[in-house]
């Protein structure tokens, strides 16, 4: 009965909210609770999948009730999903999973939080200004990858009621009070923006005023467009673009040639060549396959654009080159805290400082106390990365150890 | 003998041997017992702690149980076994895991300082930074330490004496300690720095003040305040009486006999802890500035007092003081081991290991040290602070 279980989750996160749920959560914990609910008695960041929507033919939207341990997102974000691999063995042959052993990581953007935007115009589907049902929760919005194992895991097996096990939200693709801004997106690149955009929408009501929005967004086709009807409608864009890369309106199951097309005949330059017209003061956000991407940056350096005002959703940081004698990082180094969602970069300028110190240096307030190693205040949990110095299997100490890979998250 | 003991609490050991130490051959001496230490951690630590939790699950089932059921005065036999869970939960595991000394193994995330979860009326982030971050830090340094001098406790001579002061020892014994925990947080809040600016004349000369490192608003800490100690308070004076009402049994016994274990236990935590900082002299600020230095003032402000194995449980460790404070976490069963290397190597660099015989010699030292502060001016009471067994008493 996933759909009784899905509702007392829900109810219980409604009635409570997050904050007070985890008070009862975390001071009732033990054992037998545990195994009463795995989703409400446990330590990690868990989602509920509370329903599933088809937007296009190849893209679905997920919709995720986190559980208490999920901080709340800021719009751009992302979470990564770690799947069990014999979870996704689950009703499928095939043997390709059997090689994975440890849980399988995807990122994902998260596309709507909290409210959902404006119905879509297609009667059949559900009404999604219902706010109460889809209050508390996240979407994500994802494209069925021809050989991606976790996407078509989620297109052909997720239903709601599957407890899925996923980060906290992560990431520097947010909107930071700039004037203008201007989205250029392709394919399920659209996700982020589409948060993004969606917060103004929110604000409206408040009184605060919302950016000058413009929009490029490259697809597929007209029926492969995620969110073509609450774009179309979308009373605060100024400018959309929207372009298809195949006309052929009924292919389906077939993914868009990334590569190739971008660069056909100039076309994408013409296209974006209006919505250059003023880009003084203009924050680009730019979000789509490399292929894009890259022709894209292309087309702005071309026109001499100041690239610190573009911002790129990057999953996979590039790697750098690891420098120095004890192993320290010696170029960029992303550095999130999950537990309070807070991140900050590293430059040349934190050279040899400590994670503590460069937190500290970057406006961010951790737990310290004897700032050397001995009292154990700031002891705290890496999560992915590597760092040297002061650490125990994965109990460091941020007042005495420094970053070694270009991401760390910490708890 | 009293001359041995007052020539230690006027200075302290760093101020009178100023030349004669080397403090890098002791910081590597003390570095190199942590590194082997930690070495060693493993799936011992792991059962020592799972079992600690365990046994505490079995007391509590059988002391509620008991309280529940039995009648009348007879539901007293249950109230051991209640002290028994709710003692090992509040030092023993809440204390040591607050400290960090289980957070590297992955095995256990329920013993990891930020899932752990006090069965105390503590609020565990701000303990943490006001225990780990500063008092164990920067123990018994006026105005620094806010253990030295909490609530309006005068320990030494650097307090300006007040009229409260006479009062200090009955005040502390028959009003403070009965609920110790429940004072913890407001400590922690810095809600005694109110009490003294408003009572004292000179306000907070002498005493910590609570510099609000989480920078926290007054609504803040109201709420963390009331959560921490909801928690303990809903569930022995709620939820345990009212569930014997509604089975027929008696509100008020379960009620009452949830009290006194409640009181017994801050009784018995209070008296552990005061006995092993209190009566230890002042120590420099700068000893944080190096290493060597620190191992030094840490050792020359703790004293431990002796007990077997078992009953250090029950004392949360806490009277192996000096290795906790030189190695805050690293689990704290391993203590009655490396204190015979920590002794080893004060032996060798002539380093002061301070031990009372037993508990009782600590809590009268103590409470002599109260007395002998409730006054403005005595010399002449000092001889109420023994002397201490300084090497040869940690020997037996």
């Amino acid at each position: 009965m996933p759909d009784l279980k899905s509702w007392v989750y829900h109810q219980l996160i409604r009635l409570l909210g997050r904050e007070w749920l985890e008070y009862f959560i975390s001071n009732s914990m033990n054992l037998g609770l545990h195994r009463l609910s795995k989703y409400l008695w446990t330590y990690d960041c868990k989602a509920l999948i509370v329903d599933v929507i088809q937007e296009t033919p190849t893209t679905k939207t997920f919709v995720l009730l986190p559980n208490q341990h999920f901080a709340a997102p800021v719009p751009g974000q992302h979470i990564e999903l770690s799947i069990d691999p014999s979870q996704l063995n689950e009703g499928r042959d095939t043997q390709s999973v059997e090689a994975h052993t440890a849980p399988i990581k995807r990122c994902y953007t998260i596309s709507q939080s909290g409210n959902f935007p404006a119905p879509r115009s297609n009667s059949d589907k559900k009404a999604r200004s219902n706010s109460d049902t889809y209050k508390h929760t996240i979407g994500i919005t994802v494209k069925s990858q021809p050989a991606g194992l976790v996407s078509n895991w989620l297109h052909q097996q997720a239903k709601p009621g599957i407890v899925l096990d996923l980060s906290g939200p992560r990431g520097r693709f947010i909107y930071q009070d700039q004037k203008k801004l201007l989205f250029i997106c392709a394919g399920s690149g659209i996700t982020p923006c589409f948060a993004i955009l969606n917060q103004f929408s929110d604000k409206e009501d408040a009184g605060v005023k919302a950016p000058e929005i413009r929009m490029y967004y490259r697809s597929l086709s007209a029926a492969h467009t995620i969110f073509k009807p609450q774009l179309e409608s979308h009373s605060l864009i100024k400018q959309l673009v929207m372009s298809f890369s195949d006309p052929r309106p009924e292919q389906t199951n077939e993914a868009p040639g990334e590569t190739q097309g971008y660069h056909q005949n100039n076309r994408l330059t013409a296209e974006l060549n209006p919505l250059f017209s003023d880009l003084k003061d203009t924050a680009i956000y730019l979000c789509g396959p490399t292929g894009f991407r890259d022709h894209v940056i292309d087309v702005l350096q071309s026109i001499d654009f100041d690239m610190n005002h573009l911002h790129l959703e990057n999953f996979t940081p590039a790697p750098l080159e690891p420098g120095g004698a004890d192993g320290a990082f010696q170029g960029k180094v992303m550095v999130h805290l999950a537990s309070s969602n807070e991140s900050f970069t590293l430059t040349a300028k934190d050279q040899g400082k400590t994670l503590l110190e460069s937190a500290e240096a970057n406006g961010i307030k951790m737990v310290h106390g004897c700032r050397t190693g001995m009292c154990g205040t700031c002891k705290t949990r890496l999560i992915s990365g590597d760092v040297v110095g002061a650490r125990i299997g994965n109990a460091i100490y941020p007042c005495v150890c420094y970053p070694a890979s270009a991401e760390i998250v910490i708890q | 003998m009293a001359g041995v003991r007052n020539s230690y609490r006027d200075k302290s050991y760093q101020d009178k041997q100023t030349d004669s130490i080397n403090y890098d051959e002791i910081h590597q001496a003390f570095e190199s017992i942590k590194q082997r230490t930690s070495k060693k951690l493993g799936s011992k630590d792991v059962r020592y702690i799972l079992s600690l939790r365990r046994f505490s699950r079995i007391f509590e089932i059988i002391g509620r149980t008991l309280i529940w059921i039995l009648p009348g005065p007879l539901a007293l036999i249950g109230a051991p076994f209640l002290f028994l869970h709710r003692n090992i939960e509040s030092i023993e595991i809440g204390h040591n895991v607050l400290h960090g000394q289980y957070d590297s193994f992955s095995e256990i995330p329920q013993f990891h300082t930020k899932n752990f979860r006090w069965k105390a009326p503590v609020d565990e982030t701000a303990w943490r930074i006001e225990h780990n971050g500063i008092h164990h830090v920067y123990t018994n340094v006026d105005e620094v330490d806010p253990d030295l001098a909490h609530g309006i406790l005068r320990t030494n001579k650097n307090v300006p004496h007040t009229v409260w002061h006479y009062f200090q020892v009955p005040i502390y014994l028959f009003y403070v300690y009965p609920l110790m925990l429940y004072r913890f947080n407001g400590q922690n809040f810095g809600e005694g720095d109110e009490f003294r600016e408003k009572r004292f004349p000179e306000g907070n000369k002498g005493y910590a003040t609570f510099l609000n490192p989480e920078s926290l608003t007054k609504r803040d800490i109201r709420k963390r305040h009331a959560k921490s100690v909801l928690r303990v308070v809903a569930k022995e004076y709620g939820l345990f009486p009212l569930l014997a009402l509604f089975t027929g049994f008696s509100f008020f016994k379960v009620l009452l006999i949830n009290l006194l274990v409640d009181i017994v236990n801050n009784y018995w935590i209070a008296l552990t802890i005061q006995a092993t900082h209190l009566t230890e002299p002042l120590q420099p600020e700068d000893a944080i500035k190096n290493k060597g230095k620190w191992y030094v003032s840490q050792l020359d402000s703790s004293v431990n007092f002796k007990g077997n194995r078992w009953q250090s449980i029950l004392w949360g460790h806490l009277n192996y003081q000096i290795e906790h404070h030189l190695f805050p976490d690293i689990p704290s069963h391993r203590y009655p081991d490396l204190a015979v290397e920590v002794r080893a190597v004060c032996d060798q660099y002539n380093l002061p290991y301070k031990c009372n015989d037993n508990w009782r010699q600590a809590i009268s030292n103590y409470i002599g040290c109260l007395w002998k502060y409730s006054f403005k001016d005595t010399p002449a009471l000092s001889s109420q602070c023994k002397p201490f067994l300084t090497k040869e008493g940690a020997h037996a």
